[in-house]
């Protein structure tokens, strides 16, 4: 199980520039805002919550396709059915070494894009905390849609009409416990939320997903 | 002395919309090497990946040992499988690439040490490309990266869809040789080639798939 992860996290890291690509559009669409909006303090610190959780959104589901197109293409995900580890815990293991690798940095870059975006110090903690909780939770409901259509040639606008309903009540108790924060009001109940939907992906979402990875490797 | 390992029967498989088998069956015994013929788009492959649970067909009955299994999956874990797609990672090394594949196969029986995996590898020819990426290694190398696991599997099962497709002439040589060893400690391999292999002490049974539900030995 060890040399699994190691495995993992060895891929993923020599695919570097695979890596960065949601990070830097992590980046850049939210110093789009103050461009594009405005720079002022009054208006970036309202939207920014908003501006974040979004961004941190559709920067989770732009990788979704390094978690099983390389290893579709090159037979490695059909071996993967083979032998006595259970396939639940190979996903697992795989969703959670993507999390690590893609999530992670987009959760510790989100306080200096939080400082850009004016967004209030107070704040600042709940906001780093829902990322840290919601984005396990993108990537579990992501890997669902991505295992289901790696089979599919051109399956990039298919995965975010797929994944991206999923995510709504993530972004939404994600924004308001940072809004919450932001005016001062107790961000703990959807905090709380974020967090039961972290258990629940963990539980279910590899159930799912080794599913759809047996399906698509029938597909051939 | 019958000693069977897989039976399949009733088998029919629907590929588009050209029935590729109806009501075939196969039976394979442990110890026995048996080569799948015909020509291509014969449904070799299709039958294959049906045997190890990669495709799932419009109806079979398998029998793993003499139990009847309600499905490929059963057995998964005593079968090696090695087809079109080499599965090997070009972003890691020859020996990392069989680490990886010695994790999945022994969760209680680790017994793969880095040695043996080395050994597997030089076996092949590989010693000295150990730590190389495979992405500098040739199409052949490559090849042969992949078909390193045939030294270090557990299966009692080997399904080899053209093994031998771009490996030298020695190369087969070794594969052939590695493939008698199995058979004759009682393994079972069911394989496909358009080369001509030559086995020095076994005759490969042919099961001739142009010819449909005729299985013939030789």
């Amino acid at each position: 199980m060890k040399e699994l992860v190691i495995t993992e996290l060895k891929l993923l890291y020599r695919r570097k520039q695979e890596l960065v690509n949601p990070l830097l559009f992590f980046v850049l669409v939210c110093s789009l805002f103050p461009l594009a909006v405005s720079p002022q303090q009054e208006v970036l610190g309202l939207i920014a919550p908003g501006i974040l959780w979004v961004a941190a959104s559709l920067a989770s589901m732009l990788s979704l396709d390094l978690l099983f197109r390389h290893d579709y293409d090159d037979g490695s995900l059909e071996q993967l059915t083979f032998g006595d580890q259970p396939l639940y815990l190979l996903m697992l293991v795989k969703i959670v070494c993507y999390w690590l690798m893609t999530g992670l940095p987009l959760v510790l870059i989100s306080p200096l894009l939080g400082l850009m975006l004016f967004l209030p110090y107070e704040a600042m903690p709940a906001m780093t905390v829902s990322l840290l909780l919601g984005t396990p939770v993108l990537a579990m409901l992501g890997s669902v849609g991505a295992a289901l259509t790696v089979s599919l040639r051109k399956g990039g606008v298919i995965v975010a009409l797929l994944v991206l309903p999923l995510f709504m009540p993530v972004i939404i108790f994600g924004s308001s416990a940072v809004v919450a924060a932001a005016q001062g009001l107790p961000a703990a109940g959807q905090l709380l939320w974020l967090a039961a939907f972290a258990v629940a992906g963990i539980c279910l979402a590899p159930l799912a997903t080794a599913s759809a990875v047996r399906i698509a490797v029938s597909c051939d | 002395m019958s000693n069977t390992l897989l039976e399949l029967d009733d088998f029919s498989l629907e590929r588009g919309d050209r029935l590729l088998f109806d009501q075939f069956s196969l039976h394979l015994n442990a110890g026995e090497i048996v080569r799948l013929g015909g020509a291509n788009g014969a449904g070799k492959t299709s039958l294959m990946r049906s045997l190890v649970g990669l495709l799932l067909p419009q109806q079979a009955t398998f029998s793993w040992l003499g139990h009847t299994v309600h499905g490929a999956h059963a057995y998964s874990d005593e079968v090696l499988y090695l087809g079109h797609k080499p599965a090997v990672r070009f972003q890691l090394t020859p020996l990392e690439n069989l680490r990886w594949y010695a994790s999945l196969q022994s969760s209680q029986t680790n017994s793969n040490t880095d040695e043996d995996l080395m050994a597997a590898l030089g076996a092949l020819g590989l010693s000295g490309y150990e730590d190389e990426p495979c992405s500098q290694l040739s199409a052949g190398q490559k090849r042969r990266v992949g078909l390193a696991r045939m030294a270090i599997s557990r299966a009692r099962l080997w399904v080899l869809d053209e093994p031998f497709t771009a490996v030298d002439a020695q190369g087969v040589r070794i594969l052939c040789n590695w493939i008698e060893k199995f058979a004759s400690e009682g393994g079972t391999v069911l394989f496909t080639t358009h080369q001509k292999v030559e086995f020095a002490g076994h005759q490969p049974r042919v099961v001739d798939l142009d010819r449909l539900g005729s299985v013939e030995s030789s």
